[in-house]
């Protein structure tokens, strides 16, 4: 028996040692690998192939399958996670941060000469600055301004959307891009409005905000909230102009509830004249402009009472602060403020380069890749018009977005009334940060003292 | 012979045999090491440490950990959202009769003697090694309120386009269960996305393991109890509900514990993949729950004390399960 054993484990052994030794080497020729999670698009491999060619000490490669926030934290903390990796939104800003993931990348940039707040965007700031402390790099910025086919607005003599437009000119717009056939059925829908999208992106432009300056009172039941909301309902169930819930799930390619899809899938088909959308459409539409001859404008998104969009941010890259290879990934994070990968992103139309000033050139007016087209412009006025909604540090953004967005989709089924749906949003929100503020004694400190001071002011 | 001659040498045996056997036992130990040490590392591992951290307000984003006591406990047990994706969760049991009623049915029909019975057999199998994720792609499919196939043959039916159910859009449900608070409300009566999850699970099931299960079953019924009955006058159908049926019993109960284990733990996979427990939260069931508490805010203790108490929703359920439907009559 024992002879059985030893030799099943000598084979074992063999067999190991066979397969490693089998295994197809990496040619590093003396450069550091490092690895970078990201997402699957096609754009990252001349990203990549760029780094690579600046840097030969450095050899950079691409981990698309572990870019969830869950794995990063949970790798990195068992020593095995990505070099650098993106993130986006500012739950996982926070969580990185607060799980020792993130690397301060203030010194490294003040050393390189780099005045890190003055060049990127503002609105990236939100998810790269904490405290005064730099901890991410946008990799890109993103907002949405509003596309539409030209084409569509020829054929129904109407004229194109102008910047500096209202949200009630939006709507007579979308109204007049609206078909229907003869039996009442849409056939084209004016605007390509999302309920919980429009929200988001225009609450600023009404005035209203998330929370309070101090983070104790949430303010989604605020009258100019209310408003908001009650728009973006107007546009399905009012004016029927946009598409509901059943007709987004019929045009989503995957995923769940939602999402983006619907409204892209939507725009390309023209089933749509138009849509509010990120300049990193383009990836796609770029396809239909040469194949299909589309012809594409874009404006700034309309105004409701102030100027301002709350849409966008930054898919931003951090250093892990346990790679064994922090000196190499912060390299990489150096070049992202560079303008040999600012220009490239902009050429690419991978949303907007981080960076400011490489987007007030000629080259992203002109963008090689797309002639004679005029849309490039709207998105860097949308930027100059971007505010970010305030936050709390009582409650997890999740935990937030879970009870807010269980009444937006009652909105969106059109089984409750905005101001209802708010108010009850509210008030769950509100019992679900005093619940947690309860759990943490240095939070509930800090609740305290705020709300002292809030009484006292 | 003298006695202590005999004595002797069974005692030397008898060490001998000791030796060999501890022997044994250690190569025994050595074969099941690798395993065993999977299992503690994997498994045993932590699920004594989820036990403790359920006693704690541990979060991955904070490095310090306190212990609290049942706070968990308690939170969850205030907590609406938590007794709502109980309903949820119990709301998919809807489909488990019909499930096994399926699954005996199949399993009558593959046990007949006919041609080609193992293609069927492995036809019927089929929706059990598919991949689950293709399948609920291809079923979210199906379940589109516009173009879906399931719409499509009910309008030519004649079911009226605004009376079509919106599956995976809406929020009614056969029990009519408010989406926001546990009360009945006859405006939500109707056909939503929890009985779409619910079609698609008895679809799952009906070809799968228990088939399997009941087919195995039934090849062990003795033939003769069959034909003595039939000599004695017995219809099919009698035949069938007074011997056969008896005879399943312990297959059956063993199939309802187990469905009702794997239903309690399930609706994960389906809200992940087609709705993201929505819409308003009408499909989060505990397991995604816990996923969301765990991942997605990552408060571990929280998480842990979600599945200690699901665990003990399981145990509860199985033992009233073992004390009542584990009779006597039925599986002896």
């Amino acid at each position: 028996m024992k002879t059985l054993f030893f030799a099943v484990l000598a084979g074992l052994l063999a067999f190991t040692a066979f397969i490693t030794a089998t295994q197809p080497k990496v040619e590093l020729k003396g450069r550091t690998p490092i690895f970078w999670s990201t997402d699957l698009n096609p754009l990252r491999t001349e990203q990549v192939g760029l780094f690579n060619r600046l840097h030969p000490k450095i050899l950079l490669d691409v981990d698309p399958n572990n870019g969830n926030r869950e794995k990063v934290i949970v790798q990195s903390q068992a020593g095995v996670g990505p070099d650098v990796f993106d993130f986006w939104g500012e739950a996982n800003f926070d969580a990185f941060i607060q799980s020792g993931t993130a690397l301060d990348l203030t010194d490294a940039l003040k050393a390189r000469g780099i005045n890190f707040e003055k060049e990127v965007w503002p609105l990236a700031l939100a998810w790269t600055v904490k405290k005064g402390r730099v901890y991410a790099i946008p990799a890109n910025v993103g907002t949405d301004a509003v596309w539409f086919h030209k084409d569509l607005f020829d054929k129904q003599g109407v004229p194109y959307p102008k910047d500096s437009w209202t949200l009630a000119d939006f709507i007579e717009t979308a109204k007049k891009m609206t078909i229907r056939d003869e039996k009442g059925r849409v056939m084209q829908y004016g605007a390509l409005i999302e309920v919980d999208r429009f929200y988001n992106e225009w609450l600023a432009s009404f005035g209203g905000d998330l929370w309070s300056e101090d983070g104790t009172e949430c303010l989604i039941d605020s009258p100019e909230s209310i408003a908001c909301l009650q728009a973006g309902y107007d546009f399905l169930y009012t004016y029927k102009v946009s598409p509901t819930p059943a007709d987004e799930s019929s045009i989503a390619a995957s995923g769940g509830w939602g999402g983006t899809a619907g409204s892209m899938a939507y725009f390309r088909r023209k089933v749509g004249a138009m849509s509010p959308g990120g300049r990193w459409w383009l990836a796609q539409l770029r396809d239909d402009i040469k194949l299909k001859g589309y012809q594409l404008g874009a404006v700034t998104p309309p105004v409701a009472k102030f100027a301002k969009f709350s849409s966008g941010g930054t898919r931003a890259v951090m250093v892990n602060a346990f790679s064994p290879n922090r000196k190499e990934a912060i390299e990489f994070a150096i070049y992202l403020m560079e303008e040999p990968y600012n220009t490239l992103l902009n050429d690419q139309a991978d949303a907007l380069s981080g960076v400011k000033s490489a987007a007030y050139t000629e080259r992203y007016l002109k963008n090689p890749l797309d002639p004679g087209a005029d849309f490039h412009l709207a998105f860097r006025k949308t930027l100059e018009m971007g505010v970010q909604l305030r936050s709390t540090p009582f409650l997890p953004r999740s935990e937030f977005e879970l009870y807010l967005n269980r009444q937006i989709d009652l909105v969106k089924l059109n089984m409750k009334k905005p101001a209802d749906a708010l108010r009850d949003a509210k008030r769950e929100i509100m019992e679900a940060l005093h619940r947690n503020v309860t759990r943490d004694a240095e939070l509930q400190a800090e609740y305290d003292r705020r709300i002292a001071a809030r009484r006292t002011s | 012979m003298s006695l202590a001659s005999t004595v002797k040498p069974s005692v030397a045996s008898k060490r001998s045999r000791h030796r060999r056997s501890l022997g044994e036992l250690w190569i025994a130990i050595l074969f099941l090491l690798p395993n065993l040490t999977g299992f503690v590392v994997f498994t045993a591992g932590p699920v004594v440490i989820s036990l403790i951290n359920s006693f704690t307000d541990k979060s991955l984003l904070t490095q310090q950990t306190h212990w609290v006591g049942f706070r968990n406990y308690a939170d969850l047990a205030a907590d609406p959202l938590f007794w709502i994706f109980l309903v949820n969760t119990v709301y998919m049991f809807i489909g488990l009769p019909f499930a096994m009623a399926g699954s005996l049915f199949l399993a009558t029909l593959l046990h007949q003697k006919i041609k080609g019975s193992t293609i069927f057999r492995t036809l019927l199998y089929l929706p059990s090694f598919t991949a689950g994720v293709a399948t609920m792609i291809l079923w979210k499919q199906l379940f589109n309120p516009d173009y879906g196939l399931i719409n499509s043959a009910l309008s030519t039916l004649g079911v009226p386009r605004e009376q079509l159910p919106q599956w995976l859009n809406s929020t009614k449900n056969l029990l009519a269960i408010d989406p926001e608070r546990l009360a009945f409300n006859p405006s939500q009566w109707g056909i939503g996305a929890r009985d779409a999850l619910v079609l698609m699970g008895i679809w799952g099931a009906i070809g799968g393991g228990n088939m399997l299960l009941y087919l195995a079953a039934l090849s062990n019924v003795p033939e003769e109890l069959n034909e003595a009955a039939q000599l004695d006058g017995a219809s099919g159908w009698q035949s069938f509900r007074n011997v056969t049926w008896p005879q399943l019993a312990p297959t059956t109960f063993f199939i309802v514990i187990m469905s009702l284990i794997g239903g309690f733990q399930g609706g994960f996979d389906q809200a992940k993949v087609m709705t993201n427990g929505g819409p308003a939260n009408t499909t989060t069931t505990l397991a995604f729950h816990i996923y969301q508490k765990g991942f997605e805010q990552f408060q571990v203790g929280y998480a842990s004390a979600v599945s200690w108490a699901l665990f003990a929703i399981v145990f509860a359920v199985t033992i009233v399960n073992w004390k009542f439907g584990n009779r006597e009559d039925l599986v002896s």
